[in-house]
């Protein structure tokens, strides 16, 4: 036993003169690779990050301009504070709908065929869903209607819960079959 | 060798956010521990600094995969540089371990003599024991490598190994006999 001891102890040193006879590192050129391909790989995960960011903050730009559209554009259009303002600046009389810029809006709508929302020119008029771009001005007139805001919903118009309670005069622009293709809010009442 | 779970949890927190200083801190602490794990375990200074590679590599691109709860960073590593060494020496089919009867533990008496060590000094015997280290069995060499090689105490080797400090005791044990029956052979040949 004593034998197998003293053994073991001279093996013991023998392996650790083995040891220390081995590198005992790895070379340091691996150190300056493994540095390289560290900032290489972060560097290549900031990109990721940025890029992934800025898609996001994109789409959330493009979600929030589509979602908001509607409401800024006929929201303060359609509410009674603005039709006061409104009409001095487009006197109903003198405005038509511009059939190039209800063609650019149809264009538009082609395009992005599920944003359905009604958008408006720049004449004050509203164009609705039903609104057809081949259609020429000539088969189209304006007519002046009274009636309660929350018809104009019936239209497709976006009506505000203040607008929709009180009795309107809007100005429609309709087909020869009546169909109404925009519509424009001129006074409001109680 | 091993810091505690939190400060490596908040060590490789700063490696996956890109800290170039905390990755040359555990480099510079593991890459010598790891090359003369794989070293020894393969007797091959490419395939060492391959797997450290692999190593570092997979801490720089994949270091959310270290669960503090399994065990210390040094653990993690040496799994991973374990499981990497024994893939590349199968492929290279350096792996030849001597056979139980070859080695004649089970059968024969242990060599127990004084000389087989005592001309270790030499550079042939040293490289006949590297070859005896090399033909023992994985879980044998690995005890050897960690145990007598790196000079690590039971628990230190068993906590890298993820078995007992009893088993390891044990298997070291064994693997002291082997290699005195492999170099006695060795000798014999000669």
């Amino acid at each position: 036993m004593r034998e197998i001891n003293q053994s073991d102890s001279k093996l013991s040193e023998a392996l650790r003169r083995m040891a220390a006879a081995s590198d005992n590192s790895a070379p340091a050129a691996l150190g300056d690779i493994l540095m390289h391909r560290f900032r290489k790989h972060h560097a290549r995960r900031r990109q990721i990050r940025f890029s992934a960011v800025a898609v996001a903050a994109a789409a959330a730009l493009v979600a929030v301009i589509v979602s908001t559209k509607p409401a800024t554009v006929i929201g303060p259009q359609m509410s009674p504070q603005n039709i006061a303002g409104r009409q001095a600046a487009a006197p109903i009389r003198s405005l038509q709908p511009s059939p190039a810029s209800l063609g650019k809006r149809a264009h538009a709508r082609q395009r992005h065929k599920s944003h359905r929302a009604p958008t408006a020119d720049f004449n004050g008029f509203l164009a609705l869903n039903s609104y057809d771009p081949g259609m020429t001005t000539g088969q189209l007139q304006i007519v002046r209607l009274e009636l309660p805001g929350a018809d104009l919903r019936l239209v497709g118009a976006p009506v505000s819960e203040d607008l929709a309670r009180r009795r309107v005069l809007a100005d429609f622009v309709v087909g020869q079959d009546g169909t109404p293709y925009a519509v424009r809010l001129v006074t409001s009442s109680n | 060798m091993a810091d505690s779970s939190g400060n490596e949890q908040e060590v490789l927190r700063q490696i996956a956010k890109g800290n170039e200083q905390a990755f040359a801190a555990v480099y510079e602490r593991y890459q010598g521990p790891v090359y003369r794990f794989v070293l020894h375990m393969s007797g091959n200074s490419a395939t060492a600094e391959e797997v450290t590679q692999e190593v570092f590599m997979t801490l720089i691109t994949n270091s959310k995969s270290y669960d503090p709860a399994k065990g210390s960073l040094a653990a993690y590593m040496f799994g991973i540089a374990r499981n990497l060494t024994r893939r590349c020496i199968a492929d290279s089919r350096l792996d030849l371990p001597l056979d139980e009867h070859l080695l004649g533990v089970e059968d024969h008496e242990p060599a127990t003599s004084l000389d087989i060590v005592a001309e270790l000094s030499n550079a042939d015997m040293l490289e006949c024991l590297r070859n005896a280290v090399l033909a023992l069995p994985e879980s044998y060499r690995e005890v050897v490598v960690l145990c007598e090689l790196q000079e690590l105490n039971y628990d230190s080797a068993a906590e890298l190994l993820g078995c007992p400090a009893g088993t390891v005791a044990s298997r070291l044990h064994r693997a002291r006999a082997m290699l005195r029956t492999k170099l006695k052979c060795l000798q014999c040949v000669k």
